[in-house]
């Protein structure tokens, strides 16, 4: 937070990460909306990536948005203490999907509205602030609001408004390797 | 009084709009007309100003009409805390 309120380039973000071979892929959706599912699914068929609940990124670049990793909550949750987490290494950002639900029964991605999307985007954004930004005075809401915003501007004009609408079960690694 | 500094308003392309609040996850669709006035509030107007804004913009509009209306809006937009009296 307090980087952020001071012009710090890097933000927390609320996220699974994907890790195709050209860069990082953020998931975003709500807590329930299926992150660490679909984390599951990618890498059971051998899809890369450690974090599906968190990362920072890095918009200390002027062209590029840079990923890291943070730990997975799920390893942490279930005890695997045989990972590492090579937090320090950059990826850059590759690609951007809001989570949701397939009523088709296969994975598909599909369009969404602009106004969804930034919404969402800037929600994943916000998250980790939820509890401490109602304390900040006025004009610290408003600065932390200010860059949260530039840096959603910046992620969804980088990519087009997509959604990724999960089914429970298939090869999600294959699927998404087709189109990432 | 005053919008919520981090709610956003995101106008689509037919000139409605999206009000979202990341502190809340609700989101509340608005007409053209609330888009209106959404932009004179981010602009720092005040409840009178905006009701001489709609009767400005719309002809024919009685001053009871259009200060129902905004009561209406300011009043909608306090109930899911977009707007506090900060």
């Amino acid at each position: 937070m307090n980087s952020v309120l001071h012009g710090g380039p890097a933000i927390l973000v609320h996220c699974a990460v994907l890790e195709p071979e050209r860069g990082a892929v953020l998931l975003f959706g709500e807590s329930g909306m299926g992150k660490s599912t679909a984390f599951k699914r990618w890498r059971k068929n051998g899809g890369e990536g450690i974090s599906d609940d968190m990362a920072l990124l890095d918009f200390s670049r002027k062209d590029r948005v840079f990923v890291r990793r943070m730990p997975t909550w799920s390893a942490c949750r279930e005890g695997r203490n045989e990972w590492n987490y090579p937090s320090g290494e950059e990826i850059p950002l590759a690609g951007v999907l809001v989570l949701g639900r397939s009523e088709s029964g296969h994975d598909e991605i599909v369009p969404i509205r602009e106004a969804q999307f930034f919404a969402q985007c800037y929600r994943s954004m916000f998250y980790w602030f939820i509890f401490a930004a109602s304390a900040l005075p006025g004009v610290m809401k408003e600065r932390l609001a200010k860059t949260l915003r530039t840096q959603t501007e910046i992620i969804t004009g980088m990519f087009p408004p997509r959604a990724l609408l999960t089914a429970l079960d298939g090869n999600l690694t294959d699927f998404l390797k087709e189109l990432l | 009084m005053k919008l919520n500094p981090f709610t956003i308003m995101a106008e689509q392309f037919d000139g409605t709009g999206l009000i979202f609040s990341p502190e809340t996850n609700t989101s509340s669709a608005i007409n053209k007309t609330g888009v209106y006035l959404w932009r004179r509030l981010e602009a720092g107007a005040g409840e009178e100003e905006l009701i001489r804004g709609l009767l400005e913009k719309y002809d024919g509009l009685s001053e009871a009409q259009a200060t129902a209306d905004v009561k209406a809006f300011l009043q909608g937009l306090r109930d899911r805390s977009y707007l506090s009296e900060e």
